[in-house]
C-alpha cells in the first residue's frame, strides 16, 4: 500500500497529458455545448434564479460525469487492445488504483470544461446564481462530485466485463443524467424511476445540492450527504471486485472476449 | 449493351454493397448496441428533454418538442451509422480495393447510406410513436400524408448531409467528433426544442442550410393537419437542401478519388 499514492499520482499525471490534446477538448466541448445550450435557454424561458442556479451547477457535474463515462469506459478495454493492459498488470499495484488515477485526471480534466458550461448557462440564464449556504453548497458539491466519481469509475471494468462493444453507453448517458438529477429535481421524476434513481449515489448529492443552494440547514442535507457516500462507497466495492475479476478473465482467456 | 446489365447491374451492386457496408463498417450493429442505440436511448433523449423542460419552464414539454426529439433518433442514427462506415472504410483498408475495382463510385458512395435511411426511419417511426403515447401528443388531427412525406423526406435529406460530412471523417479520421459535432447543431439549430427566431442572426442562417430545419417544421405542421399542399414550401425547401448536400458531397467524394489517385493521399 505505500506505493498507491505514487501509483495514482503516476496514472494520474499520464492520464491528464493523455486527455490535454486539441481533439479530446474539441470533442467534448462540441458534444456538450448544444445540450448545455438548450438546457440554459429552457432555463431562461422559465425565468426562476434559483432553476437556473439548480442547473449551472447541474451542468458542470453532467459534463464530467458524461465525458468520463465515454473515456473511462473504454480505459481497461482501450489498454487491452492495444497491449498496455499486460504491463499494467505486472505492476505489484492492483488496477483498481491505476484506473482510479486516471479516473480522477479524467474528472480534474473535464471539470475545467464543465466550469466553462457553467458560465454559459449563467450568460444564458441571464439572472445570475443565488446561493442559499456557501458552506452546504460546497459540501454538497465535494459529495456530489465523489457520487459522480464512483457512478463513472464503475464502468471502466464494467465495459470490459461486457466485451467492450462500440456504442454502449449512447443509451446509458442519458439515463444516468436523468436518474442523477443532474439537471432536474428526482422528485419530479415518475414512482418507478424515483426508486431507481434511489439507488444512484449522485441522486442524493444533487438533492442535497438542490436544497443546498435553496437555503436549506446543513442537518436537513447531513442525511442526504451520508446516504450518498455510503452508495458511492458500495459502487467503489463493486468496481474494486469486477477489477479483480477483470484479472482474473485476462489470465484465464488472455482478453476479453 | 442490353437494359440487365445498364440497370441491373448498377442496382446489384447497390444493394450488395450495401448490406456488405453495413455489416462490415457499422460497429454498433450488434446486438446490444444497435437494440439500445436504436430504441432505448432514442427515448431516453426525449425523456431527459421532457424532464428537464418541465423543472426549467414549469409546464411540460409542448407537443411540437416532444416530436423534433423524437424525430432526432433518425439523425442520431444515420449520422453515427454513416460517419463510421466512412472512417472505417479507410481504417479498416477496404478503401484501396474500391478505388481500384472498376464499378460506378456514386453507387458505393450512395450505397453507404441506404440502409441507415431505413434504420433512421425505422428509429424515428417508433420513438415518434413511443414518445407520443407515453407523453400524449396529440393525434386527432395528424394528416398521415404529410406526416410520411416530411419522414421520407428529412430522412432523405440528412442522408445525403450525412453522407457529405463522411467525407470528412474519411479524409479526418474523426469521426466521433464530427458526429458529435453534427448531433450538437442539429439539436441546437434546427428548432427541435429552442425556438430559430431566438438565436442569434448568424445561427439562424447556419440552421437554414442544415437539413431537418424545414422538414422538421413541415412535420409538426401535419400533426397539426397541414395537407402536402399547405406544407409543401417547407417540403421542397427540405428537398432542395438535401439535394445540395448530395451533388456537394458526391463531388467531394469523386475529388476524395482524384487524390488517393493522382498523389497516393488516404490511403493509410
Amino acid at each position: 500500500m505505500r506505493n498507491v499514492p505514487r501509483a495514482l499520482s503516476a496514472a494520474f499525471v499520464q492520464h491528464w497529458l493523455d486527455s490535454a490534446r486539441l481533439d479530446e477538448v474539441t470533442y467534448v466541448v462540441v458534444g456538450q455545448i448544444a445540450i448545455v445550450g438548450v438546457f440554459a435557454w429552457l432555463a431562461r424561458l422559465g425565468g426562476q434564479v434559483d432553476v437556473i442556479s439548480t442547473i449551472a451547477f447541474g451542468v458542470v457535474l453532467m459534463v464530467m460525469w458524461r465525458s468520463s463515462v465515454f473515456r473511462l469506459g473504454f480505459l481497461v478495454v482501450g489498454a487491452n487492445n492495444q497491449g498496455t493492459l499486460e504491463i499494467e498488470m505486472m505492476s505489484r499495484t492492483p488496477m483498481f488504483w491505476i484506473m482510479l488515477g486516471k479516473t480522477l485526471a479524467a474528472f480534474a480534466f473535464y471539470g475545467l470544461i464543465g466550469i466553462a458550461c457553467f458560465v454559459v448557462v449563467v450568460l444564458i440564464g441571464g439572472a445570475g446564481v443565488v446561493i442559499g449556504d456557501p458552506v452546504a453548497l460546497v459540501a454538497s458539491l465535494v459529495v456530489a462530485l465523489i457520487a459522480s466519481i464512483s457512478l463513472a469509475y464503475v464502468f471502466a471494468p464494467l465495459t470490459f466485463l461486457a466485451g467492450g462493444q462500440a456504442g454502449f453507453f449512447n443509451a446509458i448517458m442519458p439515463l444516468g443524467i436523468v436518474l442523477s438529477g443532474f439537471a432536474q429535481p428526482i422528485a419530479i421524476l415518475p414512482g418507478a424511476l424515483q426508486i431507481a434513481a434511489r439507488a444512484l449515489p449522485t441522486s442524493w448529492a444533487t438533492e442535497a445540492l438542490l436544497n443546498g443552494l435553496r437555503g436549506a440547514p446543513i442537518a436537513e442535507l447531513l442525511p442526504l450527504w451520508g446516504v450518498s457516500l455510503l452508495l458511492s462507497l458500495g459502487v467503489f466495492l463493486l468496481s474494486a471486485w469486477m477489477f479483480v475479476r477483470c484479472e482474473a478473465r485476462v489470465r484465464e482467456v488472455g482478453s476479453s472476449q | 449493351m442490353n437494359l440487365q446489365t445498364l440497370v441491373g447491374d448498377p442496382l446489384w451492386r447497390f444493394g450488395t454493397l450495401s448490406v456488405l457496408s453495413f455489416r462490415g463498417l457499422f460497429m454498433w450493429f450488434t446486438p446490444f448496441p444497435y437494440v439500445t442505440n436504436m430504441f432505448v436511448a432514442p427515448f431516453v433523449q426525449v425523456g431527459l428533454f421532457a424532464v428537464v423542460t418541465q423543472f426549467a419552464t414549469g409546464r411540460p414539454a409542448s407537443d411540437a418538442v416532444i416530436i423534433g426529439m423524437a424525430v432526432l433518433s433518425l439523425t442520431f442514427m444515420m449520422n453515427g451509422g454513416i460517419l463510421q462506415s466512412f472512417q472505417y472504410e479507410r481504417d479498416f483498408g477496404t478503401f484501396p480495393v474500391i478505388l481500384v475495382s472498376r464499378g460506378n463510385r456514386m453507387v458505393t458512395y450512395w450505397s453507404r447510406g441506404a440502409l441507415h435511411y431505413a434504420d433512421g426511419l425505422l428509429s424515428a417511426v417508433v420513438t415518434l410513436f413511443a414518445a407520443s403515447v407515453v407523453f400524449d401528443v396529440d393525434f386527432s388531427r395528424v394528416n398521415v400524408l404529410t406526416v410520411t412525406t416530411a419522414l421520407l423526406l428529412i430522412g432523405a435529406a440528412f442522408g445525403a448531409f450525412a453522407l457529405f460530412c463522411g467525407n470528412f471523417a474519411l479524409i479526418y479520421r474523426a469521426w466521433i467528433i464530427l458526429a458529435a459535432g453534427v448531433n450538437s447543431a442539429i439539436l441546437a439549430l434546427t428548432g427541435v426544442v429552442v425556438a430559430r427566431e431566438s438565436l442569434p442572426l448568424v445561427l439562424q442562417w447556419a440552421g437554414e442550410v442544415l437539413p431537418l430545419t424545414h422538414g422538421l417544421a413541415a412535420l409538426q405542421a401535419g400533426f397539426a393537419g397541414a395537407t402536402v399542399n399547405e406544407a409543401g414550401g417547407l417540403l421542397l425547401a427540405e428537398a432542395a437542401v438535401g439535394l445540395t448536400y448530395a451533388l456537394v458531397g458526391s463531388g467531394i467524394y469523386r475529388w476524395i478519388e482524384y487524390r488517393a489517385r493522382v498523389r497516393g493521399e488516404f490511403h493509410e
